[in-house]
């Protein structure tokens, strides 16, 4: 966390509200981006994101800057309020059907040596990557998206959404699997 | 552990170029970010406009204009012997005589006569309604306005009371409610007109309280 955030964050506190503006220029991208990847609907994600900003206003002072950094408990409140708009939808979302036990057979080293092809990187293979990762369930796409677009930590990771480091990690080496083995198809 | 967390965390960083490259295409293929967004935030973080303050003077200045003029308004129908606050009415025949019994919950301002009568009025326990209880006697013709605690109260009128009108009048009166032991109605006798029409006959009197 920058000093000069939790500057920011002491002085809107004191009742400096226009320098919450600050902190909406700097993550509202981002946060629209979860929303979206978690309930994929334009509208909502600009709703929950709206909220999620009045949330983290109203609740500033309980934010413990020791704990970890603004935008990773941003991230969670967004992630929380796009759950719950999930739940309320008790929308099932399309997924590629592959249980845990099919990806499981995939051998780690042939994923690596898939994604790592650098040279044969053409626009079509990236293209239908792309789509592979749509049609993962939501979690797993944000998983992706919070690890290898906006380079959070798997810890970070754990804490927006709630779960243990360990548990991101293997999520994450079993998710990298399954647009491969769409890709083999 | 955290040390572990890190080297799985570089090393699929430096391999996964081609997962990196599909995320960036997502990105790049998402909706835009809506313009005004940030100020929606803003405006909807700011505090609730205060209640404007100016209004309460306003509203006490409204107030005042419209209870004077109901004021004003109660003035004038008390000098036209309008007042009427009747709340319920009642009606028992008995051996072809009307009984009216009326409720007031405040000034005895309205009292309705059947088949010119005497009429009683009577506080009840809580003194707040009173209870105005007719019985059956004399003229259509004379009509006198007692208070047995004031002497001269006495008022007499004559109402041209026929089968065929029920017939209106208005009595005035400076005694308060609280100041009737009994207050009473008398009428003279016209058996000609009673024999015939007892029951058709209705004058309705008003008794205005203007102390």
């Amino acid at each position: 966390m920058e000093a000069g955030e939790t500057e920011i964050i002491n002085r809107i506190i004191g009742g400096e509200r226009e320098l919450f503006r600050h902190l909406v220029r700097l993550y509202d991208g981002m946060v629209f981006s979860l929303a979206f990847e978690v309930c994929g609907d334009e509208d909502i994600a600009c709703d929950i994101t709206q909220e999620a900003f009045i949330r983290a206003y109203n609740h500033l002072a309980d934010y413990d800057t020791k704990k970890g950094r603004f935008s990773t408990w941003l991230y969670a409140i967004a992630y929380n309020l796009a759950k719950m708009y999930l739940r309320r939808r008790r929308q099932q979302p399309l997924t590629l059907p592959m249980g845990d036990e099919i990806v499981g057979n995939i051998d780690d080293d042939a994923v690596d040596e898939f994604f790592k092809d650098e040279a044969d990187a053409q626009e079509e293979k990236i293209t239908r990557l792309a789509e592979a990762v749509d049609k993962l369930p939501p979690d797993d796409r944000l998983i992706l998206t919070l690890f290898y677009r906006d380079d959070l930590s798997l810890a970070q990771i754990a804490e927006v959404m709630g779960a243990r480091a360990g548990t991101i990690a293997t999520r994450l080496s079993r998710i990298r699997k399954r647009p491969y083995k769409f890709m083999q198809e | 552990m955290e040390e572990e967390y890190k080297q799985y965390e570089e090393r699929l960083r430096s391999h996964d170029h081609l997962l990196h490259e599909a995320l960036k295409l997502r990105e790049s293929l998402q909706p835009p970010m809506p313009d005004g967004l940030e100020d929606d935030i803003m405006r909807r973080i700011a505090p609730k406009r205060r209640r404007v303050f100016w209004l309460y003077p306003a509203a006490a200045v409204a107030a005042a204009v419209i209870v004077g003029v109901l004021m004003l308004s109660n003035i004038f129908d008390k000098s036209e012997s309008t007042v009427n606050n009747v709340a319920s009415v009642t009606t028992v025949k008995t051996n072809n005589v009307a009984i009216h019994k009326k409720k007031v919950t405040a000034k005895p301002t309205q009292i309705e006569l059947a088949d010119n009568q005497l009429i009683r009025q009577t506080p009840n326990s809580q003194g707040k309604s009173r209870q105005y209880k007719s019985m059956a006697k004399v003229s259509p013709r004379k009509v006198m306005i007692h208070n047995t605690r004031q002497e001269n109260s006495k008022t007499d009128t004559h109402i041209p009371v026929t089968a065929e009108s029920p017939h209106r009048e208005t009595f005035h009166t400076t005694s308060k409610p609280a100041d009737f032991e009994t207050m009473f109605i008398e009428t003279a006798p016209d058996n000609n007109v009673l024999a015939a029409n007892r029951d058709r006959m209705t004058a309705e009197m008003i008794i205005n309280t203007s102390y």
